[in-house]
């Protein structure tokens, strides 16, 4: 018989089950993990970032193959809040990384996340995902994204 | 209220599904757009929106779920015409790009005046699920307003397609603001801006004021809805249009949103 996990240890394993488009990138860093009981069955309850996302399946399935061989239940709390400030720092460092603009406020410019030139402009509201918008910067001449801020 | 009442569900239902209907058919509609819209960024935003229109209608669908209706799955891919109560409009065949934007643009105004009325029935399910639709709604909101701009101000002959366009849809208006149910449903919750006629009031107010800042001719106040308004007994242009959105699912059956 196996051994129960830890909370720690189920933390542990939920920072590696990625965003599938950004590498990297862990469901812990978006914000989206509310709760993880142990009592001894694993419970998780996660909230989705924008209502419509198509990858809640595939997180869904990846939280449970990272926890096996110890099943989970995994929730997801459909009608729970979430914006772009639950993002943590660490997330936002890796979205940088990656090369997609974490989510930006204010009426300056978004850095671009490849050189992080000013000289930026949006280029439209929407992007690849429905968490993304497009934007073009003048200092390298490459369009890039950026997450959309809510 | 934690646990409504029958009754108490009852009217809920009957206000929550033409509102799951509208977003379900618009995102539908707005899918139809993909490849065909005017260029590659109206493609990306298309693809966007409708999106988030559909799962905006499957949270809802889940929320009448929790008050005795059919899944989402059920409502979406079971359900007869007769028991659809969306709008006519948010399920009107694709026509011209200008008719669209302007279609779009009103739903908005509108849907938001919409659920700004419904956040104050105090059902905390309900609540949680518009307020975080309320995020996404604004990037919507102010896409559709500045393609009409766009097409207000990209010269005579736009300014004058959209013109048309919002001629031709004008008259079909009216009965997004009915519930399509039995007046009880909404008087019963105490809300003044639960009324057809104070929802198409505020309506009116705002396009009043963004057609002035655009120069459009207001086409006129909206007369009320028929009481048949969300009603689609018998309809064939209904049927074929289920029996087309279903057709993936008819092929693959225990295939996944």
């Amino acid at each position: 018989m196996s051994q129960s996990m830890t909370p720690e240890e189920v933390w542990e394993r939920l920072h590696t089950v990625p965003d599938p488009e950004i590498p990297g990138l862990s469901i812990v860093d978006l914000g989206m993990v509310v709760s993880v009981e142990v009592d001894p069955t694993v419970r998780i309850v996660l909230r989705p970032t924008f209502i419509g996302c198509p990858a809640l399946d595939w997180m869904r399935a990846h939280v449970e193959e990272a926890l096996a061989p110890h099943p989970a239940e995994v929730e997801f709390a459909m009608t729970m809040a979430w914006s772009t400030t639950d993002i943590s720092e660490d997330g936002r460092r890796k979205l940088q990384e990656f090369g997609v603009a974490p989510p930006h406020t204010g009426d300056t410019p978004v850095p671009c996340p490849l050189c992080g030139s000013s000289d930026t402009r949006r280029q439209a509201a929407f992007g690849s995902t429905l968490c993304r918008a497009s934007y073009y910067c003048e200092g390298c001449h490459q369009p890039f994204e950026a997450w959309k801020t809510i | 209220m934690m646990q409504p009442t029958t009754q108490q569900a009852a009217a809920l239902k009957t206000l929550v599904i033409p509102m799951a209907d509208d977003e379900w058919m618009i995102g539908h509609r707005g899918s139809e757009w993909l490849a065909l819209a005017p260029d590659l960024e109206e493609d990306l935003a298309m693809s966007s929106i409708s999106q988030d229109e559909m799962g905006h209608a499957e949270l809802l669908y889940e929320v009448l779920h929790g008050l005795g209706e059919a899944s989402a799955d059920e409502a979406v891919y079971l359900r007869g015409p007769q028991g659809w109560r969306h709008a006519a409009l948010t399920a009107a065949a694709r026509g011209s790009w200008a008719e669209w934007v302007v279609r779009r643009y009103c739903y908005e105004v509108f849907d938001g005046i919409r659920r700004k009325a419904l956040q104050r029935i105090p059902y905390a399910p309900l609540v949680a699920a518009l307020q975080k639709m309320d995020r996404e709604h604004a990037y919507h909101l102010t896409h559709f307003q500045s393609l009409v701009q766009t097409l207000a101000y990209g010269g005579p002959a736009s300014r004058q397609y959209l013109e048309e366009a919002i001629r031709e849809d004008w008259p079909k208006l009216p009965d997004l603001f009915e519930w399509g149910g039995r007046d009880e449903a909404w008087v019963s919750w105490d809300v003044a801006a639960l009324a057809p006629s104070m929802m198409r009031a505020a309506f009116e107010q705002v396009v009043r004021q963004d057609f002035a800042a655009w120069q459009l001719t207001w086409p006129g106040n909206l007369p009320a809805a028929d009481r048949a308004a969300r009603h689609h007994d018998n309809s064939e242009f209904l049927a074929a249009l289920l029996l087309e959105m279903r057709e993936v699912r008819q092929v693959a059956p225990t295939s996944g949103w």
